[in-house]
């Protein structure tokens, strides 16, 4: 009976998802419905083959020349500053945390230096960092960085697909316990965000993402 | 640069973006020479803006490379996916000074009419348009209207609801309505008779 309610109400929706105007939390509680329906699901396959043949439909014009390498160019741009960003050694974890420690820095009234270790002097010699890739259905989402102090601060970096929409995150603690740090709002895809913890570093033994709808994004282990 | 050379990598969509995503270059460029009308025209026709429409179609090409990894066949064909990338960037660039066109329908009939003569490859895909173009047509005004504002313009049945003052439950009927008689026009047996597409200005 809930199941049939839950099938009419996402029905509802459907042709707007096919249609891609569905926004963050609407979208996610579609694809999370259809990830367990098949009913539902072979009547969304129906509607995104009808919008694809209604986008054949779009029109089209010639785009001024030099574009192609105007775009080749942008690209080769995006792709320099995000290289090192996606380099998986320690680099990226001191690449992420300059670029998000930048920002910060105005706001917690800290030098850079001391947050990127090896860089600058750090606090009483022994700021500790440990960072974990964010997982959504075993694929590498972001980066989530816990250095420890007082504050001790998470640090995250979040490239999820063509998502948008607010994000909570929440730590888990030893002894499984669990505290909502914050939100932020990823869009495209693409979100960064760094947070004081309430609690020392070590208490920290991983992080998830959270849609509006509570649904599970992504998630981080911690190993201590 | 006409899309001349556009057909010169044979590979489906799918396998270009495929290589896209290992940061093939050659595949990223046949990929672009192969979209470039679509996405710029589809940008051009939303922000009504040359300049700006290049902006949007270059960001969006580029999106489309950089998420290349991601994409979901489930959730449309390549094309779909490309445009409506496009769409929701031609839309934020003009949300601001956004107006609704006071005839949306107009771009179907550009879209129509701005099809290239077909290379042989893209002869079946002519015919389909047609039979799309007809049903498009042979639909109600207000269920065209409400596809068209949500597929070209981004805009959702609640604000369609509030553009055209009808019930957000009659915006979404239209919606599924005219969704669902564009694929019932294309699945049924040899589709609308070609005989039916009276086509404005496309000859
Ligand atoms: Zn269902």
């Amino acid at each position: 009976m809930a199941e049939e309610l839950g099938c009419a109400l996402i029905r509802d929706e459907l042709p707007e998802f096919a249609l891609g105007v569905l926004s963050g939390p609407g979208r996610e509680i579609v694809i999370d419905h259809l990830s367990n329906c098949s009913a539902c699901s072979a009547e969304a396959e129906a509607m995104v083959r009808a919008t694809d043949l209604l986008f054949r439909l779009a029109p089209e014009a010639d785009p001024p020349p030099g574009f192609e390498v105007r775009l080749l160019e942008r690209h080769e741009q995006s792709l320099r500053s995000r290289a090192a960003r996606n380099r998986r050694d320690g680099r990226r974890v001191r690449t992420v945390l300059a670029a998000t420690a930048a920002a910060l820095a105005l706001l917690a009234g800290v030098g850079i230096g001391m947050l990127v270790s090896g860089t600058g002097p750090s606090r009483s010699g022994a700021v500790a960092m440990r960072s974990a890739e964010l997982a959504s259905d075993g694929h590498d989402v972001g980066n989530v960085v816990v250095e420890s102090g007082h504050p001790a601060w998470l640090f995250m970096t979040v490239d999820y697909g063509s998502w948008s929409g607010r994000v909570s995150c929440i730590v888990t603690m030893r002894g499984g316990s669990r505290m909502s740090v914050g939100s932020f709002m990823i869009l495209d895809g693409y979100g960064g965000w760094a947070a004081p913890l309430p609690v020392p570093a070590r208490m920290v033994t991983g992080a998830r993402l959270e849609a509006a709808s509570g649904k599970p994004l992504a998630h981080a282990s911690l190993s201590t | 640069m006409s899309g001349g050379e556009a057909v010169s990598d044979s590979r489906s969509d799918e396998a270009l973006l495929a290589a896209m995503a290992l940061d093939d270059e050659a595949a990223a460029l046949a990929f672009v020479r192969r979209y470039q009308r679509r996405v710029f025209g589809m940008a051009k026709a939303i922000v009504n803006n040359s300049a700006l429409a290049e902006e949007v179609a270059q960001e969006a090409l580029i999106r489309v490379w950089r998420h290349a990894p991601v994409y979901d066949a489930r959730r449309g064909a390549v094309a779909t996916w490309v445009l409506t990338i496009t769409r929701n960037l031609a839309v934020d660039a003009v949300r601001l000074q956004r107006s609704i066109p006071a005839e949306p329908d107009e771009l179907v009939a550009l879209g129509l009419a701005s099809r290239e003569p077909d290379p042989a490859v893209r002869a079946e895909e002519s015919v389909t348009t047609r039979e799309i173009g007809s049903a498009l047509r042979e639909l109600p005004a207000e269920q065209r209207r409400a596809l068209v504002l949500s597929a070209y313009y981004g805009l959702t049945a609640s604000e369609i609801a509030v553009h055209e003052s009808i019930p957000l439950g009659t915006a979404k009927t239209r919606i599924r309505a005219a969704l669902q008689k564009v694929r019932a026009a294309v699945a049924a047996p040899g589709g609308l008779s070609p005989a039916a597409f009276t086509g404005g200005s496309d000859g």
